[in-house]
């Protein structure tokens, strides 16, 4: 049981904690105040709570699929928001700007609320169980601990650059991981079938299994699939390809400022 | 206009069920799936319909079936699956997975 808390929790959270470290060095590259993002943190976590404690009504919507379309609507949430942040920063429009924090915070809500009420309802479902609460709430610690660590590897390796070199690592982890939330909201909308399910276009589950420690990091990072279909191919493809003309074009207007 | 409406119902009824996807019944009990091994036909889209019947909630999960979902404890959930190409797809329970393993087998049908 320990062992299985301990991978349980460091799924979820590695996630989370990317979008948090990736922010986190963003703040203190451009020496600001870290604050907002430890109440974005602790919103995300009241959020998931709800989610958690909610689920079973939320499961019903939509005739059984209301959670795959929350799902959904997270992951496309964290995506807007991403997208908006990178907007934002590719005008030069920077911290402390209100809009800019509003931004960072909401993606950060999102992101810690879905993987928090996964861990909540897992912990939750171990109440009556005394014995076995105690191996899971300590493995659930150790893989936060993992997860945590991992973010603040990220975080120190983000501001060790030089700032102007960092905030362009941080453009590029915010794409890998805007990519990936697009990808695993494609993957719920196949589930609720309101997308359809096709053949998956590979199978490299021989190269790179998803049960195997590579593929689930790889899973953690950007949503590795070894067989997707194309639907989500193409939808992970032209959400980069979005962010990335996003950065651009606001670069393009920022360098060509208008006279009229 | 008693029969009509029976009638019209008998239809609809009839219409639904010709639309909907075959349905399987998979139970979580005592953190095991009944059954663990489910037949399904191949290219065929299927509904599953979990039961949870413990009090703990689990996780539907399969990297093989790419298929995701909690089942709070004492509910149940759907989920579609499929058109498969046949082959093993195994899926576990993530709460649960020492116990909570099985695999949906999609056969081609005719035997």
């Amino acid at each position: 049981m320990l062992l299985n808390s301990v991978i349980l929790v460091l799924r979820e959270v590695l996630e989370a904690a990317m979008v948090v470290s990736l922010f986190m060095a963003f703040t203190t590259v451009s020496q600001q105040s870290r604050y907002f993002l430890l109440k974005a943190i602790l919103l995300g976590l009241v959020a998931g709570g709800a989610y958690a404690y909610f689920l079973p009504e939320i499961s019903n919507w939509l005739e059984g699929i209301g959670q795959e379309i929350t799902n959904t609507i997270i992951h496309l949430g964290i995506y807007l928001f991403l997208t908006s942040f990178l907007w934002l920063i590719s005008s030069n429009i920077v911290l402390p700007n209100r809009l800019v924090k509003a931004v960072m915070m909401a993606a950060i809500i999102l992101a810690i609320s879905r993987e928090s009420a996964e861990i909540m309802l897992y912990i939750s479902g171990f109440r009556s169980d005394h014995f076995l609460m105690q191996s899971v709430l300590s493995g659930s610690l150790i893989g936060l601990g993992i997860g945590v660590s991992c973010g603040i590897f990220l975080y120190h390796l983000m501001i060790a650059l030089k700032p102007a070199a960092a905030t362009k690592f941080i453009c590029v982890l915010v794409v890998i991981v805007g990519g990936s939330m697009m990808s695993q909201a494609t993957q719920f909308l196949i589930q609720a079938d309101w997308l359809a399910s096709t053949k998956p276009v590979w199978d490299s589950s021989h190269i790179i299994s998803e049960h195997s420690l590579p593929g689930q990091l790889l899973y953690a990072l950007m949503a590795y699939e070894a067989t997707p279909t194309w639907s989500q191919i193409v939808v992970y493809l032209s959400s980069l390809a979005l962010m990335i003309l996003v950065i651009v074009s606001a670069r393009f207007l920022q360098g060509h400022p208008k006279y009229d | 206009m008693k029969y009509l409406f029976t009638f019209t119902s008998i239809l609809l009824i009839s219409f639904n069920s010709y639309a909907a996807p075959p349905t399987f019944e998979i139970i979580i009990k005592d953190h095991l799936f009944y059954p663990d091994e489910l037949v399904i036909p191949a290219n065929t889209k299927v509904k599953l319909l979990v039961k949870n019947q413990d009090a703990t909630p689990e996780e539907f999960e399969s990297y093989e079936l790419n298929r995701e979902k909690v089942i709070p404890g004492k509910t149940q959930a759907i989920i579609f699956v499929g058109p498969l190409p046949p082959g093993i797809y195994p899926f576990f329970g993530e709460f649960f997975p020492k116990t909570a393993q099985g695999k949906i087998i999609v056969n081609d049908g005719g035997e």
